[in-house]
């Protein structure tokens, strides 16, 4: 198999359509292919949101009138998944960072347009598997989360469902991390330095990092967690020997640091932004680039903080209260320098 | 920019929340309550939905060249932040008194506080209709942006709006100092 590296043999432009039209073909110009995640995206968004409205007013009052209770459990699911996986997770890295990064690198496209144009299309049919997963008899209802047993013991057509198209989009994202990463890396302009990179790049290159690291680990566990659902076999379901809180700890090692493949980009836009509007030049360049590996590396070992019910030692515990300690340091660091970055220097006017 | 500042607060509030959640005696204490679900919440959507509405309002030009409308986007910005705060901060409330997440019905004594919270959602949900209707008038008949509409140094202004296919005619510009505001006049 052979990669074009040069982006400028890859765009057959008489092939494709042109106009508004261009958005509903396998385009391979990353500016596209950008704007196809962000609408998208937003079409998610809306279904997300609707979804949140039903549970809003479910909880309006005490009794569950306004809809059955396992009908709320699925609602439940459905939000929890479609804003994290179809939503937030595409558009932050997916949309932004296509239609940004080669700018940013001064290239004229990602480094593997066709792979990039993979991972967009791999999102719009698992997304629809998803929704359409609820018009199935037993759509999953184990919250986003899945924890076996209990997604182990509901109603299963639409569990195998939800893994499969939580796999799918896996799979898109972790085509998109290696795609940003060779882009960041190899594509930059000749005599750009990486400490000249807008703040974007590092914080994707980080984002980046964290995907390809920890995605496959979800992957693993979700295959495992379908095994126990199709073969009854028992990795965590403990009628069988299994232990669930493997589950729990495979699924956090992914699932922490999603919180920052959700909240790093948003920090590395907000560094593009608040510069221009403010007028003044980014406050504290190194430390940032700094602050966001440091994310990066303690983001990978923190998981263990949202099961402290589950059982985990004491020593454990303390150990982990310091180090997600120093962990919440890096981060108030980098709010507040953006935070010095509207307020602490002197207003220079263009 | 308006979104951003408020990414500002509700980043230092949600961050806050995170480290007392990061204690572990009180972690267990609030365990699977809606003091949970405000945290998440207050990251996730004071985070980075906020900032992918400021993206959007940033870059807008860019992609299109045509602006937004600004009294809109100020308009859905209001309603947002109000319906955000009103929706999600009585949920700390909420579980501090010990409602449990992911459970239909609840003690009829959150009822109001419930209430509230709800009539914060419903308010996010109206917030996008002023957005939508601004994106759909903008792009068929906003103001023309220009290339470089807010004078920013980075590297994606420095092209025609909306950029060529392969985003430079001739040889891509260096920018060695992409945040050198205040320094030169461009």
């Amino acid at each position: 198999m052979t990669i074009s590296i040069d982006p400028q043999n890859t765009n057959n432009e008489s092939l494709q359509p042109k106009g508004w039209l261009r958005y509903f073909s396998f385009s391979l110009d990353h500016k596209v292919i950008g704007i196809q995640y962000l609408v998208c995206g937003f079409l998610f968004y809306l279904i997300g949101g609707t979804l949140a409205s039903a549970i809003r007013i479910e909880l309006a009052s005490p009794m569950s009138d306004f809809m059955p209770r396992d009908v709320y459990n699925q609602v439940l699911t459905l939000h929890g998944t479609i804003m994290i996986f179809l939503w937030i997770v595409p558009v932050v890295n997916g949309a932004f960072g296509n239609y940004l990064i080669p700018f940013y690198v001064g290239a004229r496209d990602m480094a593997f347009p066709r792979l990039n144009a993979v991972a967009f299309w791999l999102i719009p049919p698992s997304g629809l598997m998803l929704v359409a997963s609820y018009f199935v008899e037993g759509a999953a209802q184990a919250g986003w989360t899945a924890y076996p047993p209990l997604s182990i013991t509901t109603p299963q057509s639409g569990q195998i469902i939800w893994i499969l198209s939580v796999l799918l989009l896996g799979g898109s994202s972790i085509f998109g991390g290696i795609n940003f990463i060779a882009t960041i890396i190899k594509l930059r302009r000749p005599g750009l330095k990486l400490m000249q990179l807008p703040m974007y790049c590092w914080a994707m290159l980080g984002t980046s990092l964290l995907v390809v690291l920890s995605t496959p680990v979800l992957a693993g566990t979700l295959i495992l967690l379908s095994f126990d659902i199709i073969a009854n076999t028992g990795f965590f379901n403990p009628v069988l020997g299994g232990n669930v809180v493997v589950y729990q700890h495979l699924f956090w090692f992914y699932s922490h640091p999603a919180v920052y493949i959700m909240v790093l980009p948003a920090f590395g836009l907000v560094s593009e932004i608040l510069p221009v509007h403010a007028r003044k030049p980014l406050f504290g360049y190194t430390t940032m680039v700094f602050s966001i590996m440091g994310i990066v590396v303690l983001g990978l070992v923190v998981w263990a903080h949202h099961m402290f019910t589950s059982g985990t030692p004491p020593l454990d515990e303390i150990i982990l209260y310091y180090r997600h300690s120093i962990y919440c340091c890096s981060n108030r660091y980098k709010i507040f320098q953006l935070g010095c970055n509207i307020m602490g220097r002197k207003n220079f006017h263009q | 920019m308006l979104f951003s500042c408020g990414f500002i607060i509700n980043f230092v509030f949600g961050g806050i929340t995170g480290v007392a959640l990061a204690q572990v005696p009180f972690d267990i204490h609030v365990h699977d309550t809606y003091f949970v679900v405000a945290h998440f919440h207050y990251i996730v959507y004071g985070g980075t939905v906020f900032i992918i509405f400021s993206s959007i309002y940033h870059w807008f030009p860019k992609v299109t060249g045509k602006m937004l409308n600004e009294k809109l986007g100020i308009l859905h910005f209001i309603i947002t932040f109000i319906g955000f705060n009103l929706c999600f901060a009585p949920q700390h409330w909420l579980g501090l008194n010990g409602m449990p997440r992911r459970v239909a019905e609840y003690d009829p004594q959150f009822q109001f506080v419930n209430q509230i919270s709800s009539i914060g959602a419903l308010l996010m949900a109206i917030s996008t209709i002023p957005f939508l209707i601004n994106v759909f008038l903008s792009v068929r008949n906003g103001k023309n942006a220009g290339d470089n509409p807010w004078n920013a140094l980075t590297p994606e202004w420095l092209t025609s709006s909306p950029p060529p296919v392969e985003n430079w005619e001739g040889e891509a510009p260096l920018v060695e100092e992409p945040y050198g505001y205040g320094k030169e006049i461009s």
